[in-house]
């Protein structure tokens, strides 16, 4: 990679850890998904910013460029973080369903109890 | 496991999950009321955005109001929870489009209290049933589940999909445990597969009058793909189940 790349890309990523910090002070991100954000992009910008962890990296996925196992990686994160979003959404939508069950039966129960 | 007390079948509680349903919702009520059937009705409103609440109010029936939308299988699964928590022995589900007729709900229960099963399933395609003019692709869907459930288990059940079922008490626990998207093949893998009675029972079904089906365009690719990873989700789990019973026993 290029020095240009390196630094736009190193800029960008502490851009978006600076974002996920923002939004878990103002409680508009769950600290768990923040940390595992963070995780990820400081590990992309590490891998980045080390020569060695990069050609070790290009070198352990048999790519011929640092430039495509990059892509590679970051097409891996993005479907296991889509995995894992989708299940956190099955997840609160299962959570509200019961609720919504539990509200039903409570309230038929409460209108027996007073006998309207 | 299979149902104790087959001739006994204690009190009946009729489910009809309604979603959008105001226009049929009443004269169905009315049918079931002057067919006396002996069976307490209960009316699962699941989100309606018409007045199909108003209806159930005006007719005075039991009623469960989900405040949002939650599909047929959790409207379902909400009249089990109720079922069970409210001391019911059985459980009928009939649909509120007014498709069903009550006189095959008396015939279903004197079948099911004869026939001694867990799940008894209202089959508008088995030998005997006259028959269904649904649209082709539900047609093709319907053969490809009774297929499914017959490699899956060794059962033959002809219509895996219909809204008329007797549920017995001994499988209202099992039924609330696990979510079954729209309890079709799914719920009748996974009952047989515990090693429960699923039996069927033909019975007529009227042309629906009012409102659309609550399968969509999309249905065509999303239902058999959704239902077959839940068959064979249902499958594995009800292996587990029975290793479970195996080793406590």
């Amino acid at each position: 990679m290029t020095l240009h790349s390196t630094v736009l890309v190193e800029i960008g990523l502490l851009v978006l850890i600076a974002w996920v910090i923002h939004l878990v002070r103002r409680d508009r991100l769950y600290s768990g998904y923040g940390a595992l954000l963070i995780v990820t992009f400081g590990g992309a910008a590490l891998i980045i910013l080390v020569p060695g962890l990069l050609r070790m990296v290009t070198a352990l996925m048999g790519a011929l460029l640092p430039a495509s196992a990059l892509m590679m990686l970051a097409v891996f994160l993005i479907l296991v973080m889509l995995v894992y979003i989708l299940s956190q959404i099955t997840l609160l939508s299962n959570r509200i369903s019961l609720l919504t069950q539990e509200l039903a039966l409570r309230q038929v129960t409460s209108r027996r109890r007073d006998g309207t | 496991m299979p149902a104790e007390t087959p001739l006994n079948r204690g009190r009946v509680l009729l489910a009809v999950p309604a979603y959008n349903e105001a226009l049929t919702l009443g004269g169905v009520i009315e049918q079931l009321r002057s067919a006396q059937l002996d069976v307490d009705v209960l009316v699962v409103n699941d989100g309606s955005r018409d007045a199909t609440e108003v209806v159930a109010t005006a007719h005075g029936v039991l009623l469960l109001n989900h405040l949002c939308n939650l599909g047929y299988g959790r409207a379902t699964q909400t009249a089990i929870r109720f079922a069970e928590r409210a001391g019911y022995d059985v459980l009928v589900t009939y649909d509120a489009d007014g498709q069903h007729r009550p006189e095959d709900v008396r015939a279903l229960l004197d079948a099911f209290g004869a026939m001694g099963c867990d799940l008894l399933i209202g089959s508008r395609f088995m030998p005997g049933a006259p028959g269904f003019n649904a649209p082709w692709s539900r047609r093709l869907g319907m053969r490809l589940f009774s297929r499914v459930v017959w490699i899956a288990t060794g059962a033959r059940i002809h219509d895996t999909s219909s809204g008329l079922r007797v549920i017995r008490r001994s499988v209202f626990n099992l039924l609330t445990r696990r979510l079954f998207v729209d309890f079709h093949a799914e719920a009748i893998v996974y009952l047989l597969g515990c090693g429960y009675a699923v039996k069927e029972h033909p019975i007529t079904v009227e042309e629906r009058r009012h409102g659309t089906s609550m399968y969509g365009v999309s249905s065509v690719v999303k239902y058999p793909l959704k239902t077959l990873l839940l068959v064979i989700i249902g499958l594995l789990e009800a292996r587990m189940v029975r290793r479970k019973v195996d080793d406590t026993a």
